[in-house]
């Protein structure tokens, strides 16, 4: 123990004896190291917003739709493969299936004016489940409720940019009028505005668009106006977001049972966007930790560069200890502690420098201040395992030098 | 009184590439406990080589080395550097202090590799400058100190383990002649303590300090007095 200490304690004195080279020493793992914390921080940070984000669509979200088949010389069947009638199959019969809407969208190039002003928007045909199921929350008024299902009811329900085009988010937009494709519908509620930075395609063949230009309508106007008892495609919520998939395939197979094979279905289940999403984050922060990784390894080279000069340089210093009794063992143990003294104040000051730099990063952007603790630790052993590796071989070097030369050396 | 050490027939040979240098061919010794003894010879003579023999920094080819009875050359190189720092008190030419410790830092040095606890270090350390006279000195780096204090710093660390023989090569070498009579003076003040004191020296005058004078040519002792 006594040895050890005295060896920190020298490894620290031969250090400050050069800092300018100590410094430059450091600099490789420094700079691996504060990478390793700003990687593992960023893909923390990432995955939170992605996830808070998936989150507002509803976690345990669920859709199911036709595949439409084009192979040539097949004649596409006509309809969408779901009616309304199957959507009442599939409240009864899938277990897994908590909530279910039917869905018809209007989606490309509609219209929305409120006297003199008009916002593009997409119309979207629902049930009264729908706003459970998308987590779609109201700023003021009402969502559907099953009398304007049936009567089929002139009302909408509008999103927050909707309003802030129409009503420039300031008039009460309540039993007013908008016009939607020259048919005139009362606004009953505004919808609570969600966030889209990450992801903004996700949904039926990645084609929700910005949730904040929908307009909520009945499906069953949508029905009437296209004479149809069809419904686009089926948005469901399973009770949990480990059952999502499963109850996926129960739909799947209701449908595929009730048109007895004749139409193929596709499904996406939000649990799917969440692991894509997260393979995605982690892909990069691979990509990044092994450039985190090079440098690290420039690093420990660097470390054993100067090693091995300093044990040229101390050749003397060495045959004096061992003329006064240092063994082999403690030569190469105060050379290894060196070594690992300057590769961990390099991680030390690595992971001070990634702390602040992940600090500044985050709070520019406005995201939470987070850091990856896994990472914190793993660079801290990181840096050891360096200082360990780069400082072996000339410490061997040193410890084997025979002290009669050693003390002749000049 | 057992001899402190006994050289029986001592064989060195160095190889350098292809010629093979006899160092010592059959040096046979014996030194008293208390004795002062120069060692003398031109350079070659294999005055440093049997010098690196006593001071077990290597060991012979053949022959026998028995330090205070131990049989040295049969000792595995593992427990050379033990026997060094447990009886062997180096003095050299170059002091060989290092830089950036201070004095009594450098005396500790041979402590620390025998285990010695903190406060038993600086006690220790701070005995054997004072008894070379450097009580003053003892926070000095060694190029804040004349050469004549810097030998004397390497005199404490040589003593500071209380070893059976003190090994001098050369160590007026560096000094002007009134520093080397002062450094010379310790060596004869530790003599009467009793400690065992061998030098080896180039200079003829120092041999006046000393009780007995061998003197080695060609790897071989060619008079001993």
């Amino acid at each position: 123990m006594n040895r050890f200490l005295e060896c920190i304690r020298i490894a620290f004195l031969s250090m400050s004896t050069n800092k300018l080279r100590t410094t430059l020493t450091m600099l490789g793992v420094i700079i691996g190291v504060s990478s390793v914390v700003i990687v593992g921080a960023v893909g923390k940070v990432g995955k939170k917003l992605v996830f808070e984000e998936l989150e507002t669509f509803g976690l345990t979200n669920l859709w199911v739709y036709r595949q439409w088949e084009e192979k040539p010389g097949k004649v596409e069947k006509h309809g969408t493969g779901i009616t309304n009638d199957d959507i009442e199959a599939i409240r009864e019969q899938c277990s897994l299936v908590n909530l279910v809407s039917p869905c018809l969208g209007k989606w490309g190039g509609v219209w929305a004016k409120y006297k003199t002003k008009y916002a593009k928007i997409i119309v979207e045909g629902v049930d009264v489940d729908y706003a459970k199921i998308d987590n779609a929350y109201l700023e003021i008024g009402r969502f559907l409720i099953t009398d304007d299902i049936e009567y089929r009811r002139n009302i909408c329900i509008i999103g927050s940019d909707v309003y802030q085009k129409l009503f420039n988010g300031k008039e009460d937009p309540i039993n007013l009028q908008i016009y939607i494709e020259n048919k005139s519908y009362t606004v009953v509620g505004v919808l609570k505005r969600k966030d889209r930075n990450f992801i903004e395609n996700l949904g039926p063949k990645g084609s929700i668009p910005n949730a904040n230009e929908r307009v909520i309508i009945p499906y069953t106007i949508i029905q009437h106006q296209e004479n149809t008892k069809d419904v686009h495609y089926i948005q469901a919520s399973a009770y949990s977001k480990d059952m999502a998939n499963e109850a996926t395939e129960q739909i799947k197979k209701l449908l595929t049972k009730r048109h007895k094979g004749q139409y193929t279905y596709e499904s996406e289940t939000m649990q799917e966007h969440i692991e894509f999403a997260n393979t995605i984050i982690n892909i990069l922060a691979w990509i990044a930790l092994t450039a985190a990784s090079v440098s690290l390894i420039v690093g420990g080279i660097g470390i054993m560069n100067i090693m091995t000069t300093t044990i040229v340089e101390r050749t003397k210093e060495i045959g004096l200890r061992k003329a006064i009794g240092a063994g082999d063992i403690d030569i190469l143990v105060q050379f290894l502690v060196e070594a690992i003294v300057i590769s961990l104040c390099g991680g030390i000051i690595g992971i001070g420098l990634g702390i602040i730099i992940t600090f500044i990063l985050e709070v520019l952007n406005k995201y939470p201040f987070i850091i990856s603790f896994v990472y914190l630790v793993l660079a801290f052993f990181v840096s050891i395992v360096v200082g360990v590796i780069s400082g072996i071989y000339p410490a061997i070097r040193a410890a084997s030098l025979d002290p009669v030369e050693a003390l002749r050396y000049e | 009184m057992k001899p402190i050490i006994e050289i029986q027939g001592i064989h060195k040979i160095y190889s350098l590439g292809e010629t093979r240098i006899h160092a010592l061919s059959g040096v046979s010794l014996s030194i008293k406990r208390g004795a002062f003894i120069s060692i003398m010879g031109p350079s070659g003579s294999g005055k440093s080589t049997l010098m690196n023999i006593i001071g077990c920094l290597t060991t012979p080819n053949s022959g026998t080395y028995l330090l205070e009875g131990e049989n040295i050359s049969q000792l595995p190189y593992s427990a050379l550097p033990y026997i060094r720092n447990k009886k062997i008190g180096f003095i050299f030419q170059q002091f060989h202090l290092l830089p950036k410790l201070s004095a009594i830092c450098n005396v500790k040095l041979p402590l620390i590799y025998a285990g010695y606890k903190f406060r038993e270090r600086h006690l220790l350390a701070y005995e054997a400058l004072a008894s070379v006279g450097l009580k003053d000195r003892i926070s000095h780096l060694p190029n804040q100190l004349s050469g004549g204090e810097q030998q004397r710093v390497a005199i404490a660390r040589a003593l500071v383990n209380q070893p059976v023989i003190i090994l001098a090569d050369e160590p007026t070498g560096n000094l002007d002649s009134n520093t080397g009579k002062e450094i010379m003076g310790i060596f004869k003040l530790l003599n009467q303590q009793g400690k065992t004191i061998i030098l080896v020296t180039h200079e003829e005058s120092w041999t006046a300090y000393t009780s007995r004078i061998i003197k080695l040519k060609d790897g071989k002792v060619v008079e001993d007095e």
